[in-house]
């Protein structure tokens, strides 16, 4: 019984959350009650459904919406995609849809983690399945793999994406024109490198790249095409940016998994003993947080520039430009024991001569960068991630790193 | 002077303006098609709750769409549109053979609106590329069309992604409307 009396409430709550505010009038509770009384699954399955910090399908944290094909619920944004893929049949919404007796019944006898389990059954951990933060293109192209393409309902079945080499043209920005052109990228899983050639009949590669040094990531608006990829690599401790897409974004998907796959492949030879969970993290990674602020140099008397920052864990870089192949300066952010600090504002006496007001301090053990953002909100966001990555404690790699940095300076 | 030329014209050839109330099931393609007037390309669409509204330029005349959701719960909401309506495009997902006869429902109850007696109706039958879609001459029989009394009506093949047969569409209700 008091589950049930929770049930009404968190379907008040539900019911007056803003942007469900226009249909409050139309909602037939009585209807939304014979989905959800539906399951048989019991409140196992309304938790899920109802607790707003749920994340379903690694997706959303509110599915408000059922697929009466698959039987499987999923948020409005995945309802968009699941519906514009013909093969997917029907989704409908839990509110503002009629759901026939049968597709009751037939959603009842699924559900999300029993489906997960048909059609995540052979899920290769190196395949990145995103979640609901995730650009449109991964949740698309995730969505027909699972459910359009069934990539993974069988086991032992070899996925495209652990072949031997990967030979494709990628159209590629030039690194200083700016320019996107066709080049030709070659993936290999033995060696573990990715190569490409400026020429198509070039014998030599412009450049030899190798997996353990990069990371992949998702980057549509800062490149401007929706299928838009940034991959950055290490060379000598420099990163250096290359920003590839492919028109399909099938195609630019698959050579995104096709990296993780030979990280995982090289990871697994480097860390014979390594399970699955603790290689998976060291795979592709998203940055913690990117944007503009203003600098200024070593000196602090120079005036303000506006730059565009990438913090990449501990490495925090700033660009002149966002699509700029090489950073105008990297900074190492290490743990607070080891004369890391930031706070927020300038130090006592510091001319604010730029646009922006809202300061923040770094300190390493070299010298200390002020920053300026352009609200306090920005402000605040910056100095959070600042603050967990110099609590984190580091690991013996990021020492290596650390002192490569402290060489090079 | 260049815009004191085009504010004379403007004024001896004002811009006649049309309002069209587009609907239909959900997930007929009623958006795509919107984006697909109004910015020439394929946009990534949601659901829609409630309505988009867009204005289209074509042959000079300004076409003021309003795209309605079509989730059968919110369907009760399509008559706050009625007024004023001069053309209603009725959107069919062509492939859907399952639940056409509900979209003949909607369609028939919609027309028996006393509001909607001097609309006329364009019937995009979209998604014509999919395997499986009904042909114009079938979806006017399942819809009943051929038993309309006193309406112009017209069923226009498209395919919205492909953007084929959109502007067919509008030609047909810009000679229809202008000839009042």
């Amino acid at each position: 019984m008091t589950s049930g009396c929770s049930f009404l409430l968190q379907i008040s709550v539900f019911m007056v959350e803003p942007r469900m505010f226009s249909v409050c009038q139309m909602l037939d509770e009585d209807s939304v009650w014979r989905v959800l009384s539906g399951f048989r699954s019991g409140w196992n399955v309304l938790a899920v459904f109802l607790s707003l910090e749920a994340d379903v399908n690694g997706f959303s944290p509110d599915p408000e919406w059922g697929s009466c094909s698959l039987g499987v619920f999923v948020c409005l944004g995945c309802s968009g995609i699941h519906r514009s893929i013909p093969n997917l049949g029907k989704v409908k919404s839990l509110l503002l849809s009629r759901w026939e007796d049968s597709e009751v019944q037939f959603i009842s006898e699924r559900g999300n983690d029993a489906m997960n389990a048909v059609y995540e059954a052979a899920l290769p951990v190196y395949f990145y399945k995103p979640t609901h933060r995730d650009c449109q293109v991964l949740k698309e192209q995730w969505i027909r793999a699972k459910y359009e393409r069934q990539e993974f309902v069988e086991n032992g079945k070899k996925l495209i994406y652990e072949d031997e080499t990967r030979d494709g043209m990628l159209m590629k920005r030039g690194r200083d024109n700016g320019q996107f052109l066709n080049r030709r990228f070659v993936l290999s899983l033995r060696d573990g490198t990715l190569k490409y050639y400026t020429k198509l009949d070039a014998k030599e590669p412009k450049a030899v790249i190798k997996v353990d040094t990069i990371n992949a990531c998702f980057q549509p608006d800062k490149i401007g095409n929706p299928n838009g990829l940034q991959i950055t690599y290490l060379r000598d401790n420099i990163t250096r940016n290359i920003f590839i897409y492919h028109d399909s974004s099938r195609e630019i998907v698959e050579w995104f998994n096709c990296i993780r796959a030979a990280q995982l492949h090289y990871l697994k030879v480097a860390f014979p003993g390594a399970t699955d969970a603790e290689l998976k993290p060291k795979l592709t990674r998203s940055f913690l947080k990117e944007g503009y602020m203003e600098k200024t140099g070593p000196r602090q008397t120079e005036g303000f520039k506006r730059r565009w920052f990438t913090l990449d864990h501990r490495r925090l870089m700033y660009f002149k430009d966002p699509l700029d192949a090489f950073a105008k300066g990297e900074v190492f952010l290490g743990h607070r024991d080891h004369g890391y600090r930031v706070t927020i504002g300038l130090p006592a006496g510091t001319q604010y001569n730029g646009l922006w007001q809202y300061g923040i301090t770094i300190e390493t053990p070299a010298r200390s960068f002020l920053f300026t953002c352009e609200t306090d909100t920005e402000q605040k966001d910056w100095m959070s991630h600042f603050n967990a990555v110099i609590n984190t404690p580091m690991s013996p790699q990021e020492y290596t790193v650390e002192a490569y940095f402290k060489h090079k300076h | 002077m260049g815009s004191y030329y085009s504010l004379i014209f403007s004024r001896l050839f004002p811009k006649k303006q049309i309002t069209l109330l587009m609907v239909g099931l959900d997930a007929a393609g009623k958006t795509t098609v919107l984006y697909k007037l109004k910015l020439g390309e394929v946009v990534t669409t949601i659901p829609t709750i409630g309505f988009n509204v867009e204005t289209v330029e074509y042959k000079n005349i300004s076409f003021a769409v309003w795209d309605v959701g079509g989730q059968s719960k919110i369907r009760g909401l399509w008559k706050y549109y009625y007024q004023h309506t001069e053309g209603l495009i009725f959107v069919v997902d062509s492939s859907d053979h399952d639940r056409i006869e509900t979209a003949a429902e909607e369609l028939k109850a919609m027309l028996a609106e006393d509001e909607m007696r001097d609309a006329v109706l364009l019937v995009l039958a979209n998604k014509q590329d999919l395997p499986k879609a009904m042909p114009v001459h079938e979806l006017t029989d399942r819809l009943g069309l051929h038993t309309l009394r006193g309406r112009q009506w017209f069923v226009q093949a498209t395919c919205a992604v492909q953007g084929s047969g959109l502007y067919e569409g509008l030609d047909w209700l810009s000679d229809q409307l202008s000839r009042r």
